[in-house]
């Protein structure tokens, strides 16, 4: 159905937008302008795209907006000083080997990770991220971490708004200047934001377990924050949904000419149904425990609880407009308007 | 020594002016009420000397010439006594070496975090140098005039374009300071006082953002900050540092955003601080009235080795944000000390690193 079709790509498209981070899949296209092309061909060709996030730069061979797996891309940065780094994209998008620049803020000097990259399910985003995971983090400043790293999800202020983490890494520091070297675990001294730039001190194994007490609180504090954020966006996109029907009814550009007919009533049934299985679905939805982590795609439903919801509602109120084929398609269509507006910020 | 700077007739200048309104207005500042009989003390003899330095003209104002010293003392135990170490480039390039590697530790960027700061038109007159068998022997009392300049690199992420701030903090200072000599030795020193005018610089190389940051930048204070500290008569007592400064006040106006300056004091008391063997060093700050930080850290032979403890100002709750939501503070506590609701914070040090760990060794 194409309904379905689009609240999907709508789900997917909303994850996307707000958890726009660099260790998300590389997708030109559906970045939100995180990613302009800045030269050449950045969708079926060759080009280079422009990372807002840290002002790096990444040229390779692009298809439909997106990285090809197994191709070499290269990545740069105006304080690298015109030195280039190799980078190797996954079937998923995301960054398999090669390098990444960690940089945000204000600095003079850029850190880059390179190595092997993992995948984690990081439960306070709902996402699958790349993070670093064998290799070499060299802060540019003659210091360099190598070894084995490992990333813990953390929630930051509220769920669901920044990627955050904590790294652990178990390896060698590398003192290159003063060709010092120690041995053992490190951790991040707090959560890391996104692909910033994060500096190591030194963890005794105990502090292992404060971590991962640390990881069950924010898990339970999330579940408020989610549960707030889910019912938030099914409002909003029932609103956006709302003046979609109206104008598809009231004869905007598409609709139906008016209200006249039989039409009038079945478009403010439609209306109805939708607010009433809104009211139900939020009392519904507060007695139930807000979902975590995505876990991987697998099913036809939407992972986000907000669009499940959305996508039952409005399919049993369409089921009900029956013998006015045009109408239905009407009414679905602004359904589909209504979501992909909403997901858009622009209700 | 040469006194006759251009900034140093400037500086007696303007210090004239500032001494007025200065006597003025010393009665009006908020002092904090610490409940240590010692920090007591220490609070009612910097109101005293506040209130002298003040009133007197000359405090700040070098000799036209010098006295002659009644013991002979080498420029770099000069310099020492006068709280001027890091003016002298040997001493310069000791702390630089030390700390760069702290500094490339954190991710910082050696060749701008490390740079030493840069003194000119530094000018040390001897008031008093105190003589026994020869050698420099109790308290050498001196007066000093100097230049500072600190200056920062930075570049920033501007979404499409990098931008490179310069940060340029200089300042104008004279100093007065009496410094503990046994047998040709220095001790410690015993008293300071600083009095600073500042001028900071920030240009950007690009235009737009110069422009923009023009735009919003804040008026400087016109009057110095003056800085006095008390050093304990036994290693590991109270020390305190007073600062007068004058610190801008923003209100929304009729035509916009309108900036006022007012004067405020700064205190601080520290104890504990030993070079040897274990201890606790002890901090306590406030500005005004108000208390607003508490420190207590373990040492071990000069190094920070055990538990520290922070304790600050109880922001969230003004600004109305769950303590435990915010990045860093997961593992903050809400405590009361002497009746203020701070939020504390441990971490712990060992063998002066700090180590993440479920319970910091006593040992």
């Amino acid at each position: 159905m194409q309904l379905h079709r689009l609240t999907l790509r709508a789900a997917a498209l909303a994850a996307t937008l707000v958890a726009a981070q660099p260790a998300l899949a590389l997708d030109v296209l559906n970045s939100n302008g995180f990613y302009p092309c800045i030269q050449g061909d950045c969708v079926n060709g060759r080009g280079t795209v422009r990372e807002l996030m840290t002002n790096a730069d990444i040229e390779g061979n692009w298809r439909g907006g997106q990285t090809i797996p197994g191709e070499r891309y290269t990545i740069g940065h105006p304080l690298a000083k015109g030195k280039r780094y190799e980078q190797y994209y996954g079937s998923d998008g995301m960054l398999e080997r090669g390098s990444v620049i960690r940089g945000v803020a204000a600095s003079n000097i850029v850190s880059v990770f390179t190595g092997t990259f993992g995948r984690v399910d990081h439960t306070f985003m709902r996402a699958r991220i790349a993070s670093p995971q064998e290799g070499v983090y060299a802060l540019g400043n003659g210091i360099e971490y190598r070894g084995r790293f490992e990333y813990l999800p953390a929630k930051g202020h509220t769920a669901g708004q920044l990627t955050m983490g904590h790294f652990i890494f178990f390896g060698d520091k590398v003192d290159t200047e003063d060709n010092e070297t120690e041995t053992g675990l490190w951790v991040s001294q707090q959560a890391v934001v996104g692909g910033a730039p994060f500096m190591l001190v030194r963890a005794r194994p105990d502090y292992m377990a404060v971590l991962q007490q640390q990881y069950q609180r924010e898990q339970s504090l999330a579940t408020d924050d989610f549960r707030a954020q889910d019912q938030q966006k099914t409002w909003a996109t029932a609103f956006s949904i709302l003046g979609e029907v109206a104008g598809a009814m009231g004869g905007r550009s598409g609709g139906l000419g008016g209200l006249g007919g039989g039409r009038g009533s079945a478009g403010r049934g439609f209306a109805m149904d939708l607010i009433g299985g809104l009211m139900s679905g939020a009392a519904q939805q507060q007695g139930q425990p807000a979902q975590g982590a995505t876990g991987g795609s697998g099913g036809a439903a939407p992972a986000d609880p907000s669009a499940r919801l959305i996508q039952m509602i409005t399919g049993s109120a369409l089921k009900k407009v029956t013998g006015d084929k045009a109408l239905s398609d009407a009414l679905s269509k602004a359904v589909a308007d209504g979501i992909e507006k909403a997901n858009a910020g622009k209700p | 020594m040469k006194a006759h700077m251009p900034f140093f007739r400037l500086a007696v200048i303007a210090s004239s002016a500032f001494l007025m309104c200065a006597a003025a207005s010393a009665q009006n500042l908020v002092y904090p009420s610490p409940p240590q009989p010692e920090a007591q003390a220490l609070v009612q003899r910097f109101q005293a000397d506040f209130a002298r330095v003040s009133a007197d003209p000359a405090y700040f104002t070098l000799p036209a010439s010098a006295p002659a010293p009644g013991c002979d003392i080498s420029k770099a135990d000069l310099y020492k006594a006068a709280g001027l170490a890091m003016a002298l480039p040997e001493e310069a390039a000791k702390i630089s070496k030390m700390t760069r590697k702290q500094l490339r530790d954190m991710g910082m960027d050696p060749e701008q975090a490390a740079k030493p700061t840069e003194y000119s038109n530094v000018n040390v007159v001897a008031l008093s140098v105190p003589c026994k068998n020869g050698k420099v022997d109790g308290e050498v009392e001196t007066i000093a005039s100097f230049d500072t300049l600190m200056t920062m690199k930075n570049t920033m992420n501007m979404g499409q374009k990098m931008v490179t701030m310069t940060m340029d903090m200089g300042a104008s200072q004279t100093k007065r300071a009496r410094s503990l000599f046994v047998a040709g030795e220095l001790k410690r020193m015993v008293f300071s006082a600083d009095r600073t005018f500042s001028r900071n610089k920030t240009t950007y190389d690009d235009p737009a953002t110069q422009e923009m940051m023009n735009k919003h930048a804040v008026p400087e204070a016109k009057e110095p900050n003056v800085m006095l500290m008390y050093t304990a008569p036994d290693e590991g007592g109270l020390m305190g540092i007073f600062t007068v400064a004058t610190t801008p006040k923003f209100s929304a106006g009729l035509f916009g955003m309108t900036t006022t300056f007012e004067r405020q004091v700064t205190s601080m008391f520290m104890s504990g601080i030993t070079g040897k063997g274990r201890s606790v060093q002890k901090m306590q700050s406030y500005t005004g009235a108000a208390f607003t930080m508490d420190m207590e850290q373990g040492m071990r032979d000069g190094k920070p080795n055990g538990e520290q403890i922070i304790r600050t100002e109880n922001h969230f709750r003004k600004n109305n944000i769950r303590m435990d939501q915010v990045p860093g503070f997961e593992n903050a506590r809400i405590v009361s000390v002497n009746g203020v609701e701070m939020i504390e914070q441990r971490n712990c040090y060992i063998d002066g690193a700090l180590v993440k760990t479920a319970t910091c060794p006593k040992d």
